[in-house]
């Protein structure tokens, strides 16, 4: 049937498939400028993770602006003049820009202390360090021991202050966005009426249109702030952070490698190829099947409107080279049959290789699609699309390899290859000569490996550093250094407490008139403040503030504080919050009270910014703690307490990676195994081929485990690649193997020589153009991104040593083919 | 004559109850004439503070029904499950608190002039009595609140606060505190405040 398919039509009309298979590809190529790439950090949290809700709603209650972080070390004092002016005419500069809502820096916070004046007074008349009245010396004391802008404004040292630029909020986005998601929400508990789908689609695409409008606006402020800042670099150093830059910088970053190093890595591959194969055309053909492949599963998922996120921008790569393996295979195939039949006609021997390689390379992108198909099993957003991607774009491969392959060769004139290359230099035969002599040894150093492996998974962490993704010496590892230790941290994380309700009794319960005057008036806003609940979020505040991780802390607390050392130092009780609650002018409240406690809700809220840059810093593993202690003061008597925020989010996404990728990858090797036994029509060798692929996969785990490389949205692809490489090296030898055993007549060992001398330079190529490639990787200034290129490294090395050592040796050593 | 006797008695449990009566007419005259006296002892710099405060307290103790303040307080579920022995526990120590919680606050004021604005009769067994603390521009308006006895004797039951009850404040702090401790570790609390 294929053999009929590509004598009476592939290689019938070659010119006419080739440009018909073009015509689909630039087709395709043109929906693949339609391709998103959704880079946003909320792609990186879980769709339907119940913290999500949870943050979104603590978002509402407590209300903020976004906002941005500068972080200013003048080279003059912190007060002097000339800093300063130099803050006033900055912020002056900035609030030009339309974006920008307000800025808050040390000149215009309200002072209450410099000098010490009477409560009265303070509320008549806020004074700033611009007011006249203000003493410096005093303003300087207050910055460094005020609850409220110590180790948050201004740095321990005083040397470092913070601009805290604020955003506008965008109504009509967030209107968009509530209306469109609680339809969607709407749509997972029930079928939606035909014209309430219309009205999703269309809020689909608004939302859509609205938000890429908006990301590119928000991408134009951070460049102008960044402008601005330039121009004041002269006086001191500037860096800009916040969470929100950091997730546009840290994408930028993943954009800007991925094309960088996709050039050089397509370069590297050229001059690999060039390197082993010294003809033009093995260097052209698997460049352009690569291209063709990329493009069109760029286009079809242009077409589906499924977008890239950081999670599956490494499709690219991974594509590639599985994309490579396969026109490796084939390339290397029709070079062995060239050379073995010189006389065969050049129809017949492209023939005889596409049809020889078809089964196998079949069954290798088969069990791969089954790998990344398990993606789907995860329940998590961007890795089931990477699933999806993955299992289109290999299946694209496959079809175009096969396709472009035999149309390309036959237009072209038959060569003699140039086998150089396999006679100076060749690892395949020392891989045979070791399987012969030193058989034991390997067994043995496999079943070292894997012991090394599991024992070193069990040490892997999954982390979300930030700080960690860039090298020391970039700008943005200083700025988010600095912001970090100097001004109280960086990744967000609120503790929500919910007092105990007690509802009022309903009027006709109560006989006693009195008891019903007061059962009316008791949950008034200004009689929340008990001094029971202020005890409790004053504990809570000063264990938060006892945690070395955790830098700047912010709560209902920082007021109680501020009210104590107004009032000589005696705290208040809550007859003054009551009145203070009463009293207190909008500009005040705005400040210290709305953000932490929401008394329709009987709630409070701890704001609290952790400190990335801590090298022993256990995410999970503190959030963990926090909780626990904390519930130890919120008794369910009390009330229940929550931990929310981004810090809280990103925490839940990585570890359900991480319980995904354990999962997932249990049910690969399952799946894998039961396609290796309809495949090989064998258990015994299915069980075989799955142990040559475990040792390398256990390799992986067990080095970032022992390297104490964390598993990270970058990282955790890696599992997918092995297995992808892994069972493409197994399935090619072992068919291979199977051939050349009939070939020697059930010799096990002249099969194994045999099959390293055909089969093994394609596995060995493929390895090497890509190690070749992906070296480059590690260069980058992005820190997952090394990683990234040093475990594909690593993967293709232990793949094709399992495949060339192991496997041929646990096959000699079982001998699993019948007579 | 029974019945005198055990009225009196009751008025002496209730020890701060006044032993005359304050009638709606003279609740205006009443106030004004005490808080006169009230800012000619808060001006004597010559006394020391809590020389101060026992004056004050002398001619407003009459007024103030500590015992029903100390039940509102409490809130009547709790307030009938005490002992009546518990119950004059409770408002003695109650008595204490509300007095140096004043007293504490004595040195805040400077020159403010106190003034009657109105008096407002809320219904058949409620007066209040909105006065004004003024000082410069600034205006505090403190409303005492009136309630008539079963002898057609009126009595302050709360005091309002820029719209802050003092009884309201004490009920919710109790209310917090009580639903997970005791009566008798409430007393042994405020007396430790108090002292």
């Amino acid at each position: 049937m294929l053999k009929l398919i590509y004598q009476q039509f592939i290689l019938k009309y070659p010119k006419t498939i080739l440009s018909f298979t073009f015509l689909i590809v630039a087709l395709l190529g043109y929906e693949a400028t339609k391709l998103e790439i959704d880079a946003s950090s909320e792609t990186l949290l879980l769709e339907h993770d119940a913290d999500l809700q949870f943050a979104k709603k603590v978002n509402q209650t407590y209300a903020g602006d976004d906002f941005l972080v500068i972080a200013y070390t003048p080279k003059d004092d912190l007060l002097s003049e000339t800093t300063l002016k130099n803050i006033k005419n900055l912020s002056a500069d900035l609030s030009n820009l339309p974006r920008i809502k307000s800025i808050t820096s040390i000149l215009n916070v309200p002072l209450l202390q410099s000098p010490p004046r009477p409560i009265k007074e303070l509320v008549e008349e806020v004074l700033t360090l611009e007011s006249p009245k203000v003493n410096k010396q005093l303003a300087k004391e207050e910055f460094l021991k005020s609850p409220l802008y110590h180790n948050n404004l201004v740095s321990s040292d005083f040397k470092t202050t913070a601009l805290i630029v604020y955003l506008k909020n965008d109504m009509a986005f967030k209107d968009l966005e509530t209306k469109r998601n609680s339809l969607k929400e709407e749509a997972t508990i029930r079928t939606l009426n035909p014209q309430e789908r219309q009205t999703l689609d269309s809020l689909n695409l608004d939302y859509k249109a609205y938000r890429d409008a908006q990301r590119t606006i928000e991408h134009e402020n951070i460049l102008h702030i960044r402008t601005i800042l330039a121009n004041y670099q002269s006086t001191g150093k500037l860096f800009l952070g916040g969470v929100n830059m950091i997730a546009d910088d840290l994408v930028s970053f993943v954009k800007s490698d991925l094309s960088l190093f996709g050039s050089i890595l397509l370069a590297l591959l050229v001059f690999a190829l060039w390197l082993i194969f010294r003809q033009l055309r093995w260097v052209i053909i698997p460049i352009i099947i690569s291209l063709f492949s990329v493009i069109s599963t760029a286009g079809i998922l242009g077409l589906n409107g499924w977008e890239v996120t950081v999670i599956s921008s490494n499709f690219v790569s991974l594509q590639l080279i599985i994309t490579i393996s396969v026109i490796l295979h084939l390339m290397v195939r029709y070079r062995e049959l060239a050379l073995k039949y010189p006389k065969s006609s050049h129809h017949r021997l492209i023939l005889n290789t596409v049809l020889s390689k078809a089964n196998p390379s079949f069954y290798a992108i088969i069990t791969t699609i089954a790998g990344f198909g398990s993606l789907l099993l995860s329940g998590i957003l961007p890795i089931i699309n990477l699933g999806w991607m993955m299992s289109v774009g290999i299946a694209m491969s496959l079809v175009i390899s096969f396709v472009v392959f035999p149309t390309m060769m036959i237009l072209l004139p038959k060569l003699t290859p140039y086998n150089a290359f396999e006679v100076h230099f060749s690892p395949v035969h020392l891989c045979a000569k070791g399987v012969k002599k030193y058989g034991r040894a390997i067994v043995y150093s496999s079943l070292a490996i894997l012991a090394l492996g599991i024992s070193g998974s069990s040490l892997l962490i999954v982390e979300n550093s930030f700080i960690n993704y860039f090298k020391e010496h970039t700008a943005i590892y200083q700025g988010m250094k600095i912001i970090d230790q100097k001004l109280g941290g960086t990744t967000p994380l609120d503790i929500i407490v919910d007092f105990k309700t007690d509802k009022p009794k309903a009027p006709s319960q109560i006989e006693d008139e009195f008891e019903a005057e007061f059962e009316k008036s008791k949950n008034d806003a200004q009689y929340w403040f008990t001094p029971d609940k202020m005890e409790k979020i004053q504990q809570i505040h000063a264990y938060l503030e006892s945690i070395p991780e955790i830098g700047k802390v912010q709560s209902l607390a920082t007021m109680l504080e501020i009210g104590q050392m107004l009032n000589d130092n005696q705290p208040l009780d809550n007859f003054q919050l009551a009145l203070l609650y009463n009293k207190l002018p909008e500009n005040y409240r705005k400040f210290i009270l709305d953000p932490y406690v929401d008394i329709k809700n009987n709630e409070v809220r701890f704001t609290t910014r952790i400190v990335d840059s801590n090298p022993t810093l256990r995410r999970d593993e503190l959030l963990k703690r926090l909780d626990a202690h904390i519930k130890t003061i919120v008794t369910p008597e009390i009330g229940t307490s929550k931990l929310a925020g981004l810090m809280v989010l990103y925490n839940n996404m990585l570890q359900s990676l991480f319980f995904s990728q354990i999962v997932t990858l249990g049910v690969v090797v399952f799946i894998i195994w039961g396609m290796f036994i309809i495949l090989f029509k064998s258990v015994k060798i299915a069980t075989l081929a799955l142990c040559a692929n475990i040792v390398p996969m256990s390799t992986i785990f067990g080095f970032m485990g022992w390297f104490g490389i964390p598993l990270d949205m970058m990282t955790i692809t890696i599992a997918a690649i092995s297995i992808g490489i892994g069972v493409d090296d197994t399935i090619h030898y072992i068919h291979r193997f199977e051939h050349e055993l009939k070939a020697s007549n059930g010799e096990y060992l002249e099969a194994m020589e045999r099959s390293h001398n055909s089969i093994g330079y394609g596995m060995y190529y493929t390895s090497l153009a890509i190690m070749l490639g992906f070296f480059i990787l590690v260069v980058s200034n992005f820190v997952p991104t090394i990683y990234f290129g040093l475990l594909t490294m690593l993967v293709m090395f232990t793949s094709l040593l399992s495949a060339l050592l192991l496997l041929p040796k646990l096959l000699i050593i079982f001998k699993p083919f019948k007579r | 004559m029974k019945h005198f006797f055990f009225s009196l008695l009751f008025l002496s449990l209730t020890t701060l109850s006044p032993l005359w009566a304050l009638h709606e007419n003279e609740i205006t005259s009443f106030m004004q004439k005490n808080m006169d006296e009230a800012t000619s002892i808060l001006r004597d710099n010559k006394l020391k503070k809590d020389q101060k405060a026992e004056k004050l307290f002398s001619i407003f103790d009459s007024v103030f029904d500590y015992s029903l303040m100390s039940k509102l307080a409490v809130g009547g579920r709790h307030w009938e499950t005490l002992s009546p022995q518990k119950q004059k526990e409770f408002s003695q120590v109650f008595e204490q608190t509300l007095k140096t919680s004043y007293m504490e606050k004595l040195d805040l004021y400077t020159d403010e002039k106190l003034e009657i604005v109105k008096l407002e009769k809320i219904k058949e067994t409620r007066i209040y009595l909105t006065t004004h603390l003024a000082k410069n521009k600034e205006v505090y308006e403190i409303i005492y609140k009136f309630y008539k006895d079963s002898n057609n004797n009126w009595l302050i039951y709360d005091v309002d606060v820029l719209g802050v009850s003092i009884i309201q404040t004490y009920r919710t702090q109790f209310a917090d505190f009580l639903a997970k401790d005791t009566i008798n570790n409430l007393i042994i609390k405020l007396k430790n405040k108090d002292s």
